[in-house]
């Protein structure tokens, strides 16, 4: 059931925000809690329902784990807890991709694993590992059961995030005084919610085909210069607007149960350097790959070789959590590099207070088209499919156009001005406070001078409602069509 | 006063936003589904276009495009090749053993896939080549094909010209004027009711996003019926066309008659729907048999499917819905009831 589809955005939504005002309403906050709980498990269910005893599993076994550490902070059930959830993860995620190369490199056949990748398992695997490590270094305050079942299992961001920290998230759940459809919050609930389903609906559904076409074409031989280029570009765009609309679509959703979530997505393409550019993207995933690997691994603590080394190691974990292959983890080793060759230059050449317009400029083509190759590696079935996509990109290879007309250079075009000019959902709704953001974050806000103006009734309004009828149109019309969200798989 | 005035030019201010704010957010809306549904982009629709060579509409040479219904009718693929024909078939390879389609939107296959159209039924069931050279088209436009194609190279043998009772049969003037009358509504009744039809018809043509709210709106049925109660939405069965008189019929049948002296010709009788809807079925009946006879008595001939099409009682189940031409169903009827008829003619 995806948050694009008929019956999720007219059939689950509406049911579970009804039963949740019935319960809160008659009974009590704790019941709305419990009836939450069982809208998300029943979300996730729907998918496979034979996987939800292993998220029920999970649940609970880091639950009494947790409950274990807190009585005593013992290394041997930290490492214990930490096993079972790596171990989950890597034998559902990694265990075929780790036998398929075994084989390959002794050429011969091992074992024919034929595993199901659980929906969501690097996702709440994460917040766990994060919820026991904190434990142990005494950061965490212990829940009540419902709480935590909530904290793991709340369907607006179960599935591809936020990765939400237990810190945030627990106090609220535990809040008896939590309302439901707050006054001040349904304005950027709504907008939130509409915001995200018309980006994945039309922006990066529609510009998906385009990407498709490239990609679908590299597999078989290398596309011409003009189509690698525009195929990228639409793929970094379409991977731009599905995360965004999620991560915007978790938040409305969230906020019409009265909760806020993290900020997740910061207009990363505004980013003028590879280093601002983490700080915008998947932004709870660099949360925790910075709190739980690499300050954990050392940091920058133990001088420039080892810093390095420590940030590569970090961004190639951060690639093989995207997936199980190789082009995930070039992917997050390019990454890796980028960040070195980031900090190395800003040794050169320090941070000013405020940078020329023509140097953040600069900076922000630059980041982009770096980050568009590493994209290629992303996106691409194989390293060789990739290869062949930037042997056409660098016009190494003639190739055959796919691509016809002028159309494409059109949409893509429109998307690199929404991305760079327009303000995102956030900037639009911040005067709701409708997200939790550190400082670094909240520095962003003053990057789009048009977002005040867009943010007022008098075109909010009509924009919002043509955006919301056009998004309906489309999931009505699409109807079991509905594509996937691209995080998903993760 | 100048409080009053402030608040008046206060609230003209944001009034004037607001309306520009609104024609911005309705191309916003129309761009959007156009980049999101494809399909109903006005840019990506079958276009006809007078052919240099021809002299004649037919579709752009090379390129693909969509047929979509906004009563969700149909929403097909076709493209057309280099001569501007809808065929996967090149005319200029076409020998005299091989066979011929020629006609107008119903030939053409209007709304159904290529493969679904009674020239590929034929095709299949005789197993043989048949050609499919129709356009939006009438008898002037048919006649203008015939040279087209020897031009190209095809030798033509047998050629099945389908002959639409709706628009086809007419006093053609002498100077052959090319006409083509609008596939979608005529226009009736009163002032108020041309110019809506008029914008509804320029919004159907031009906007993916009327395109879109009106074929979900179709979807409504108590909402579809309730605008056809008050009138802004006309059914199929509401639209009427003139009926031919005999000076048509005799003009028309003259017409086919001496292309049949040059080509080897059987006139394909497409009935008209005023059969078996509207006020006028009994006339209608009687124009539809006149122009049988007209073509029987010059020696031409003519495959009437008519009996086939009432069989079952109901021959509107060969037609789309909300759409006068042939669903696939009808297609295969009329592929099996030409084989029937030109095998037994063999």
């Amino acid at each position: 059931m995806l948050f694009s589809s008929v019956e999720f955005l007219f059939i689950f939504l509406p049911a579970t925000i009804a039963g949740y005002a019935v319960f809160a309403r008659l009974f009590s906050v704790r019941s709305a809690t419990v009836w939450l709980i069982a809208a998300s498990l029943f979300f996730y269910a729907y998918w496979d329902a034979a996987l939800l005893t292993l998220l029920l599993g999970s649940i609970v076994f880091n639950f009494v784990c947790g409950k274990r550490l807190f009585a005593e902070r013992s290394r041997a059930l930290l490492w214990a807890g930490l096993c079972f959830n790596v171990g989950l993860l890597a034998y559902f995620k990694y265990a075929g991709f780790f036998v398929e190369n075994v084989e390959a490199a002794l050429d011969m056949e091992i074992a024919d694993l034929d595993i199901v990748l659980p929906l969501a398992i690097s996702f709440f695997t994460f917040q766990q590992i994060a919820y026991l490590a904190d434990i142990y270094q005494g950061k965490a305050v212990e829940p009540d059961f419902f709480s935590y079942v909530l904290f793991v299992s709340f369907f607006p961001q179960l599935i591809s995030g936020p990765i939400v920290h237990h810190s945030e998230m627990m106090p609220q759940f535990a809040n008896k005084e939590r309302r439901w459809m707050r006054r001040d919050l349904i304005v950027p609930a709504l907008g939130f919610l509409v915001m995200g389903l018309y980006k994945k609906v039309v922006l990066a559904d529609g510009v998906a085909p385009i990407a498709d076409q490239v990609f679908d074409a590299s597999i078989a031989g290398v596309p011409s210069m003009m189509d690698a280029w525009i195929g990228t570009l639409a793929y970094t765009f379409q991977i731009y607007f599905d995360f965004s609309a999620y991560s915007d679509m978790a938040i409305g959703i969230a906020l019409l149960f009265g909760i806020r979530l993290p900020l997740n997505f910061n207009s990363p393409y505004r980013a003028v350097n590879i280093i601002d550019f983490w700080r915008r993207w998947h932004m709870t995933l660099s949360r925790f790959i910075r709190d739980y690997i690499y300050i954990p691994l050392g940091g920058r603590r133990k001088g420039g070789a080892r810093r390095y080394s420590n940030l590569l190691i970090a961004m190639l974990i951060g690639g093989l959590w995207h997936g199980a292959g190789w082009t995930f983890i070039v992917w997050g080793g390019l990454h890796g590099v980028y960040l070195i060759a980031n900090h190395l230059f800003r040794r050169i050449y320090p941070v000013r207070e405020k940078q020329a317009a023509w140097s953040a400029w600069t900076g922000r083509v630059l980041t982009l088209l770096a980050v568009m190759i590493a994209w290629v590696f992303f996106r691409s079935d194989d390293l060789w499919s990739a290869s062949r996509m930037l042997q056409g990109m660098f016009g190494m290879v003639t190739g055959e156009p796919v691509l016809s007309g002028t159309r494409t250079i059109f949409w893509v075009g429109l998307l690199l001005v929404i991305v760079w000019f327009l303000p995102n959902s956030w900037q639009v709704f911040h005067r709701f406070n409708p997200v939790l953001v550190d400082r670094s974050a909240a520095a962003s806000l003053t990057d789009c001078k048009a977002a005040s103006a867009i943010g007022s009734k008098a075109i909010m309004v009509p924009l919002g409602l043509a955006m919301a009828v056009v998004s309906i149109l489309v999931v009505i019309d699409r109807g079991s069509d509905t594509q996937r969200f691209i995080y998903m798989i993760f | 006063m100048t409080g009053l005035a402030q608040t008046s030019a206060s609230f003209g201010g944001k009034a004037a936003v607001f309306l520009l704010s609104t024609a911005v957010s309705v191309f916003i809306a129309e761009w959007s589904v156009r980049l999101a549904l494809p399909a109903y982009d006005p840019a990506g629709h079958v276009v006809w276009q007078t052919h240099p060579r021809a002299g004649t509409v037919l579709g752009q040479p090379g390129t693909t495009a969509r047929q979509v219904k906004n009563s969700g009718d149909y929403n097909v693929s076709v493209r057309f090749n280099r001569h501007g024909f809808r065929d996967r078939q090149d005319v200029s390879t076409g020998h005299d053993k091989d066979m011929y389609v020629v006609g107008d939107s119903f030939a053409f296959g209007w709304g159904v896939e290529e493969g679904e159209r009674f020239s590929s039924v034929l095709a299949r069931l005789r197993n043989e080549r048949v050609f499919n050279l129709a356009a939006s088209l009438n008898v002037d436009g048919y006649e203008k094909l015939f040279p087209y194609a020897e031009s190209l190279g095809a030798k033509f043998g047998r050629v099945v010209l389908s002959l639409n009772m709706i628009d086809d049969v007419k006093r053609y003037a002498v100077e052959k004027v090319e006409t083509r009358p609008s596939p979608v509504i005529a226009p009736t009744r009163n002032g108020l009711d041309i110019s809506l039809m008029a914008v509804k018809n320029f919004l159907l043509r031009e906007s993916a996003f009327y395109f879109l709210m009106s074929q979900s709106l179709n979807h409504l049925q108590p909402l579809r019926r309730f605008l056809i109660n008050v009138g802004i939405i006309k059914t199929i069965n509401e639209i009427s066309s003139a009926l031919p008189d005999r000076g048509a019929i005799s003009v028309t049948a003259d017409r086919l008659a001496a292309l049949d002296q040059r080509y080897d010709l059987t006139v394909l009788i497409i009935p008209s729907r005023g059969l078996w809807v509207g006020a006028r079925r009994s006339e209608t009946r009687e124009v539809h048999n006149r122009v049988v006879r007209a073509l029987q008595k010059r020696g031409v001939t003519v495959i009437d499917p008519l009996p086939e099409l009432e069989k079952g009682d109901n021959p509107l189940q060969y037609h789309f819905r909300n759409d006068g031409h042939w669903n696939p169903r009808g297609h295969w009827l009329i592929g099996e009831v030409l084989q029937n008829a030109l095998s037994g003619n063999k």
